[in-house]
Parts: C-alpha cells; structure tokens; sequence
C-alpha cells in the first residue's frame, strides 16, 4: 500500500498518533513520512545509517588491508577481524541488523562502532553505579579464556611455540571446566 | 498446569492503592539480568539455551530465598493458559509466544516473576498495585542479590550489566507506572501533559504495552535509557513526571466537573447504563466504557465500587481471563457475550447509591 501521508512511496510501517480532540489513530507511512512522524522510527532510520557508515569504514579499511598486504587473501580477512566478536563468532552486521549482540564479550568487541548506537540510545557510554559486583567462576573462565586467546594469537606472531603450547593446553582446560560448569557435570 | 496458581496469579491487586490510586493504577519494576560465559539467547541454539536454563534452575534450587517460586515451562501450558499469565503480567508478550527452554518461575503472593531466556538469560520483575513502584523496586533489588549470589552475572566496569539489546545495558532497568487519565484526554490536554516525555529519558505507551493504543485512557509511563544513570536517578527523574501528571489529571477532572459536569456525568451513566443491560460487549468497548466509571467513582456515584475494584474488573474482562471464566461456566456462545453477562452482574451489584447523582 501507499504511504498515507505523501502518498508517493510504499507505506513500511504503522504507526498510532495522539493527538488532542481525537481518538488515537493509526497511520501507515513510507520510510521517511515515519521518521518525521515518530522518534522512535528516526531512531531506527538512524541506525540503518549507522551501519551504511560502517560499511563505508570496512570497504575502506580492506583496500588499505590489500595495499599493505600485498593483496593476500587470507590477510585481508585478518584484517577484517575486528568487525566480528572472536568470543562467539557474531559479526557485527548480524547485529545491525536485529539490533542483538551475541555474547557479553560483544561489548567489548564492538565497542568504537557500539558506542555510537549507545549514546543515541542512552546519550551515554558509561554506566554509572555503585553496585558491588562478584563474578561467577563461569565468568572468571570467560575471561581467563579471552586473555589466553588473545596471548596465543601474539605467542604465534613472534615464533613463541613453547608458551604457544602451554596456552593451547590451558585453553582446552578452561575449556573443559567452562563445559563442565554449563552442563552441571562437575 | 495448576489450576489453584492462577487463582492467585492477580493477587498483587489486593493491596491498597494510596491517594493517588484514582490515578495511578499499577506499577511494575524489571530487571535485565545475563550470565557471565554464555551466549545471548537471542542468538544461542537450542542445547544453549538448554545449559542456560539448568544453571539458573540449579542455581534457584540452592537459593533458599526462591525455595517457594514455581517452575512453568512455557512450552508445556497452552496458549490460553499463556495469555492468562500475560494479561496478569507474571510473563511478558514475549514469553506468551512460549519456545523452546524458555521458563517463569512465579511467586503470585509477592507478584513476582524471573523470566528464563526471553530477550535476555533473566527478566527479573515486580508488580504492585497504585504508585507502588518504590516497593517494587526494593522488592525487586532483594531478588535481584539473591540471583547474583547464586548464577554470577555478566558485567562490565564501563558498561554494567551487559544485555542482549544495549538499548537495556547498564542497569538494565525499567520502571513503568499505568496512569488512567481521563480528565486530561477530555480536556484534550494529553498531548501537552505528555509532551517532553522523551526529554527526561521516558516514553509512554498504552495498556497493552508497545505499539498498542491507548484504550481506556491508559497511558503507561516508562523509562528508555537505562546506561549513565542510576537506579535511583531513573527512579527520580520518573517518580517527578509521574507525580506532574497526576498533579494535572487531578486538576483537569477538577474542572471537568467543575465546568461541564452535565456532559460528564451523561457520559458517565451512560456508559453505566450499557454495562447494566448490553448483551454483548467487546474488550475494548469495555475498557472505554469502565474508564468512564472509574471517573464516576471519584464522584462516589457507584457504591460498593472502588477504584481497585474496578482495576480487577479491568483485567477480569481481557480475552483470556473471560475465557477461563467462559470455559468454567459453560453457558455462553461467544466470548462478547460472556464480557456482557459478567459486567451486568459486576456492575449492577455493586451500585449502591446512584440516586445520590441525581441530588
Ligand atoms: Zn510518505
Ligand atoms: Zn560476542
């Protein structure tokens, strides 16, 4: 159907206005008739941008990647990286999309590019509390795990096979107990 | 599922309203809470959101706080049953859809509900009946440290509890108070007693939650942002508009009988004269026509019927409710016409003094 409002493009969403004197009533508008309509439609109009923006600083960031690489494919995709979540393999356009992280690590993973979404959201990036907080051991696993990953990854980069071999063993430990742990087999 | 639970699945409106019950007419506080080392929900498979749901449910089981929650595995009640559990607001729209491992485990004497692998690991919630959020909230942080105690959440220095949708990250908190105001929308004053809502980090929505409209002059009051603010500063910032509208509602309803108290109180009788004697009533007829009388209890008109009286006959005539009620009785051959018998006996009963309007 058509939006009701230009009644040029096609209507996209249904939205209900208040307005004094009347009964709520709805109305289906095209994209950007709703974006004037409601805030919380421009809201979702500007985080479709948000991801344009993103794509633009990929596209960028790989042709850089290539020309320093020497156009090697493999590290092309390294370089690329860091718009997926190496906890729980979530890249970040899925969660554009639904508007969904992956795992808690996401946070940290994302976080230049999640901060924008924060601070249209919250017109914040921090929390602010005074809340005592105690990890669960899963948690202090979580971590550990994160840390050796990413102590592996440079162990590898400078030839280190022997701490290389020694982090590999203590990722399939904490990998084991963090299994253990989720299942209730301890 | 037990019969005997949803028998006291609507007790939180048993307790007193306050002085503002005539406007305020329910409060609810929620939590968002995930575990520290497992995946979102959102995006988890099944024998994730599996592991999930066993180490919270051990987790309860060892915690003696929750020893009287009761376990319900969404996917095992029927969709009726469901929506009854909704329309008394122990599961959100989002566990009515049921799924795979997803569970409430329920207290209906505290009102209280912790919802397993909705948007998020917990959902933790409160309801209390009138502007009874501060006691929601305190109920609610009591469950909340005994949870903690029990499954560790997932938590950042800079960005707090760490939610699936980080439109909910860093208290992972929302407070929402349901406000009937009448007298503002027949003033026609709604949209500038709701307006710059959004300026202190609120939105409003109608009785139904998002999207819906604004049936009955409903309007439910919520916070959004949930990061760079404290509990008690999202407490503040909406006990401060909340308190605001009710200061208006009461004056607009002040002047509305004030000034045009003959087309009010037609309006009025005459909504009482359709739920006295209509054969079929939709819900959201319903809804219009006991928002006028819940204006006419202010005046005293109806008797027996109190505002809290009329918040149950509220909730007792959504679909699900009346279903059950249909379901019991056996009499009736639509839905509409069970809301209309039901009403007629409600309301009828309960006018003890209605000559007192013609004085
Ligand atoms: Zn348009
Ligand atoms: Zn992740």
């Amino acid at each position: 159907m058509r939006c009701e409002q230009c009644g040029k493009a096609d209507a996209v969403v249904r939205i209900t206005r208040i307005e004094s004197g009347a009964a709520p009533y709805q109305l289906c508008l095209c994209q950007s008739c709703a974006a004037k309509a409601s805030p919380h439609q421009k809201k979702l109009l500007e985080k479709q941008s948000t991801y344009d923006v993103l794509l633009q600083k990929l596209m960028k960031h790989q042709a850089v990647g290539e020309f320093e690489a020497g156009g090697s494919v493999a590290e092309v995709a390294e370089e690329e990286s860091p718009l997926t979540c190496p906890s729980c393999g979530l890249n970040f356009g899925d969660y554009q999309r639904t508007l969904m992280l992956g795992c808690p690590d996401c946070y940290e993973s994302f976080s230049d590019v999640l901060e924008k979404d924060l601070t249209r959201f919250h017109r914040a990036t921090r929390h602010t509390g005074s809340e005592e907080h105690k990890p669960s051991e899963l948690a202090n696993l979580q971590d550990r795990l994160r840390d050796a990953r990413s102590e592996l990854k440079s162990a590898l980069e400078i030839e280190d096979y022997e701490r290389a071999a020694f982090l590999r063993d203590e990722i399939s430990n904490i990998e084991s107990r963090m299994e253990e742990l989720r299942t209730g087999e301890a | 599922m037990d019969a005997k639970l949803f028998d006291r699945t609507d007790s939180w409106l048993k307790g007193g309203a306050g002085d503002t019950g005539h406007i305020a007419v329910s409060s609810r506080a929620r939590l968002a809470r995930n575990l520290g080392g497992f995946p979102f929900a959102p995006h988890a498979k099944p024998p994730a959101l599996e592991n999930v749901e066993k180490y919270i449910a051990e987790g309860i089981g060892r915690c003696e706080r929750l020893g009287a929650f009761e376990r319900l595995e969404l996917a095992k009640l029927s969709g009726d049953e469901r929506a009854y559990l909704r329309e008394s607001r122990l599961i959100s729209r989002e566990m009515e859809q049921g799924g795979e491992h997803r569970v409430a485990w329920v207290s209906p004497e505290e009102s209280t509900s912790i919802l397993v692998n909705e948007e998020d690991h917990l959902r933790l919630q409160v309801v209390r009946t009138g502007l009874g959020i501060r006691d929601a909230l305190e109920a609610l942080k009591e469950i909340d440290a005994a949870l903690a105690d029990v499954v560790g959440y997932a938590w950042s220095e800079r960005y707090g509890y760490l939610t699936a949708c980080p439109t909910n990250v860093g208290t992972g908190f929302r407070a929402s108070v349901m406000l009937h105001l009448p007298g503002l929308r027949q003033l026609k004053e709604i949209e500038s007693g709701l307006q710059g809502i959004g300026h202190h980090g609120l939105t409003v929505r109608g009785f139904y939650g998002e999207n819906s409209e604004f049936t009955g002059d409903f309007y439910q009051i919520s916070n959004e942002i949930t990061l760079g603010r404290t509990v008690d500063e999202i407490m503040d910032t909406l006990m401060l508009v909340v308190n605001r509208l009710v200061e208006k509602e009461s004056e607009a309803r002040l002047e509305l009988f004030r000034h045009h108290e003959s087309s009010v109180a037609d309006a009025i009788w005459r909504s009482y004269g359709t739920l006295s004697f209509a054969r079929r009533i939709g819900s959201s007829e319903a809804m219009r026509l006991l928002s006028m009388i819940r204006l006419g209890i202010d005046k005293g008109w109806f008797g027996d019927l109190s505002h809290a009286a009329l918040n149950r006959l509220v909730l007792e005539v959504q679909p699900a409710h009346l279903e059950r009620r249909r379901g019991r009785e056996g009499k009736f051959d639509s839905r509409d016409e069970a809301r209309a018998a039901f009403l007629r006996e409600r309301v009828q009963a309960a006018n003890g003094h209605h000559k007192d309007a013609a004085s």
